[in-house]
């Protein structure tokens, strides 16, 4: 933030330039989210103007609690796509943080309605993807301790995180080079892998645990092998794939877990070639770096689902429709940010705020609940001092009262 | 390219106002983006050399959203137009100069699972209580040093007056200088060395900062509200010379207090 506003100071004679036409939100939208950022004191003089129309006013609306909260929720996105010209995909859900999508998920999965939650669990951060990327990374450097130590267990080879740890102590012990911090190409300490060449004087492991570790000891040079082959990289993927018994392991598995785990693999496939035919000069070191500079936004698809997320993972993104829930005190403004007794503190949760409302180009709800649950009771909760910060005049307030479940 | 037709009087402005500093406060669906790649397009329709330009970004999607537009005014999207994330970008650096800092060409990148694991090893191989340093705790305060560009002297001194008595944060101190050391000996970059190795190299080796001075006469960048102190370093070193910073940003956006 310091950044931009000391922009003029940090670079003389800058030309200052103040682009405040929206081609996007409706009306109603501007006219909320004006109001609301004026409140805020450390900013350039701005105002945002529009030609289009005011639109829908915004839908302001008091729940019961997060049960009835999320329920009004699916209702309004029931007529949006109903009556609305709306597909799930034109419709955005935006919470203060990641805990609430926990109910909203709920209600969402009660009434079939598709969903996806950008940054929450992305594709990269899936298990059995963070798997076959340390299987490659094996592959490609054995002594890379960090991705060793994930991997020996799955699929399962009868060794296990005691018989690594035992293996390690031993190795601190008896062996005068072995380091298990540093693993680099020049490094010529030996580590883990090296280890497990032999661990037949290792204390506490018996000779059949030796030779499965020896036996793992090989798998990981067929591994390597198949790296510094000339086969192409989704090629490479799926050699290490099959050999190393993970895509057998899912297959017999057979459950929906696992079919999943499989839909994700294929997926990994898919964009391996995809990345090889772009540019067929590149190895699988390149492709696991680049891999490793995607961010939570890039994995979005554009299947037809609503879009679920924090209103920091939707920076940037636009929207036909916008729900902000749990638009409530000590959650949006966050109670860490309300009690500081800073002002700036508040003026990070409105500008938070007027990013959220800013998202949407058609409808915009703000949704808050009387009570919710927090720590297993019951609390009381009052609407946001933003809303009050909204003019009558673009807005309607609406309650609802849905049956409560249970 | 009909500017007039396409773009508003301040758009405009913006696009053809080619020489010094540019700050455009650019309101939610104001056209950010699209002010952002017209000006890619007329600068080169100047007869810039794509080689010259170079426009940061915050996410892939934003660089490959603003790439695919360039491509459409100009027909070609040249090769040597830089156009990317913060990261990347640096990535692009890094692995031109690995030999200058001391990295071999397979060098890999540590996420976040990763750098903890990295993290839990050397509090064990160093003896400490797991208990009392617990690795996400640890982590935190590392990940906060690396991102602020801090020495292990500057952590200790940040953390002098810390609620934690006795050796406690000169102890992760030791573990973050170590993590440091592993990760190089690992021929490994993590998030933060991104950034912070690039600077790292510009401030250590001025002929290459002065090379890329050269090379990047005009700069643009997305999303400037959210610019943290160390992009904001590289950023300031990169213009230095030509001072044709452009930069877009709206302040009442600014979600990431640093």
């Amino acid at each position: 933030m310091e950044n931009i506003l000391n922009f003029n100071q940090d670079f003389k004679d800058a030309t200052v330039i103040k682009l405040e036409q929206n081609y996007r939100c409706k009306g109603n939208i501007i006219q909320a989210s004006n109001a609301v950022i004026a409140n805020n004191y450390s900013q350039f003089e701005k105002e945002a103007w529009t030609e289009r129309n005011s639109g829908k006013p915004v839908t302001i609306c008091e729940a019961e609690d997060e049960y009835s909260e999320a329920q009004y929720i699916v209702r309004e996105i029931d007529n949006l796509v109903k009556f609305g010209q709306h597909s799930y995909n034109d419709v955005a859900i935006l919470y203060r943080s990641n805990h609430q999508s926990r109910v909203l998920e709920d209600e969402f999965i009660r009434n079939q309605i598709p969903y996806y939650i950008v940054g929450g669990l992305g594709f990269y951060d899936r298990k059995e993807i963070k798997d076959i990327i340390s299987y490659l990374k094996v592959a490609i450097n054995p002594q890379d301790t960090i991705a060793l130590k994930r991997i020996v267990s799955t699929p399962k080879r009868g060794l296990g995180p005691k018989t690594i740890e035992k293996m390690i102590t031993h190795a601190q012990e008896h062996v005068p080079d072995f380091n298990l911090l540093t693993f680099g190409e020049d490094d010529q300490s030996l580590g883990l892998f090296d280890v497990m060449e032999d661990a037949t004087e290792v204390d506490g492991i018996g000779k059949k645990t030796a030779r499965k570790i020896k036996r793992f000891h090989d798998e990981i040079e067929e591994f390597t092998a198949i790296a510094n082959s000339d086969l192409s990289i989704p090629q490479q993927v799926n050699r290490i794939l099959k050999k190393s018994g993970y895509w057998a392991m899912l297959e017999l598995e057979d459950s929906d877990t696992a079919r999943n785990r499989m839909e994700n693999l294929d997926e990994f496939l898919s964009l391996s070639k995809n990345y090889y035919e772009k540019d067929k000069s590149r190895g699988l070191e390149d492709f696991l770096r680049d891999l490793r500079l995607l961010s939570d936004q890039d994995d979005m698809d554009e299947n037809n689902q609503v879009k679920m997320m924090t209103v920091h993972a939707a920076k940037g993104l636009e929207f036909p429709a916008v729900f902000v829930a749990g638009v409530e005190e000590e959650i949006f403004p966050h109670y860490r940010n309300m009690i500081s007794g800073d002002i700036e503190d508040i003026e990070e949760e409105r500008r938070l705020f007027y990013v959220a409302m800013t998202r949407a180009s058609e409808r915009l709800f703000l949704t808050y609940s009387k009570q919710r649950k927090k720590f297993g009771e019951i609390k009381e909760m009052m609407g946001s001092r933003f809303l009050d910060e909204i003019p009558i005049e673009c807005a309607i307030e609406k309650i609802h009262d849905g049956i409560r479940y249970k | 390219m009909d500017l007039e037709t396409m773009l508003n009087e301040k758009q405009q402005q913006a696009v053809e106002t080619t020489e010094g500093p540019v700050l455009v406060l650019a309101g939610a669906g104001s056209g950010k983006t699209r002010t952002l790649t017209y000006r890619v397009a007329y600068l080169i329709e100047q007869g810039v050399s794509p080689y010259n330009i170079l426009t940061l970004t915050f996410t892939n999607k934003a660089a490959e959203d603003m790439k695919g537009k360039v491509e459409k005014l100009i027909g070609d999207l040249p090769s040597d137009l830089w156009l990317g994330t913060f990261h990347g970008i640096c990535v692009r650096i890094l692995s031109r100069h690995l030999e200058e800092l001391g990295y071999n060409s397979n060098f890999v990148i540590y996420d976040r699972t990763e750098s903890e694991t990295l993290v839990e090893d050397i509090i064990l191989s160093f003896n400490l209580d797991k208990e009392k340093y617990e690795v996400k705790k640890v982590y935190g305060i590392i990940n906060k040093a690396k991102r602020k560009l801090w020495s292990k002297a500057e952590l200790i001194e940040h953390y002098q007056d810390g609620e934690q008595e006795g050796d406690f944060y000169q102890n992760i101190a030791d573990v973050y200088a170590k993590y440091n050391e592993v990760l190089k000996d690992n021929n490994a970059f993590d998030f933060n060395d991104l950034l912070g190795k690039t600077i790292e190299l510009f401030e250590e080796k001025p002929e290459i900062l002065a090379d890329y001075q050269d090379r990047f006469e005009y700069i643009l960048i997305d999303e400037y509200q959210d610019t943290s102190p160390a992009q904001y370093r590289l950023a300031r070193l990169l213009a230095e010379k030509h001072n044709n910073i452009f930069v877009v940003g709206d302040d009442y956006q600014s979600i990431v207090r640093q």
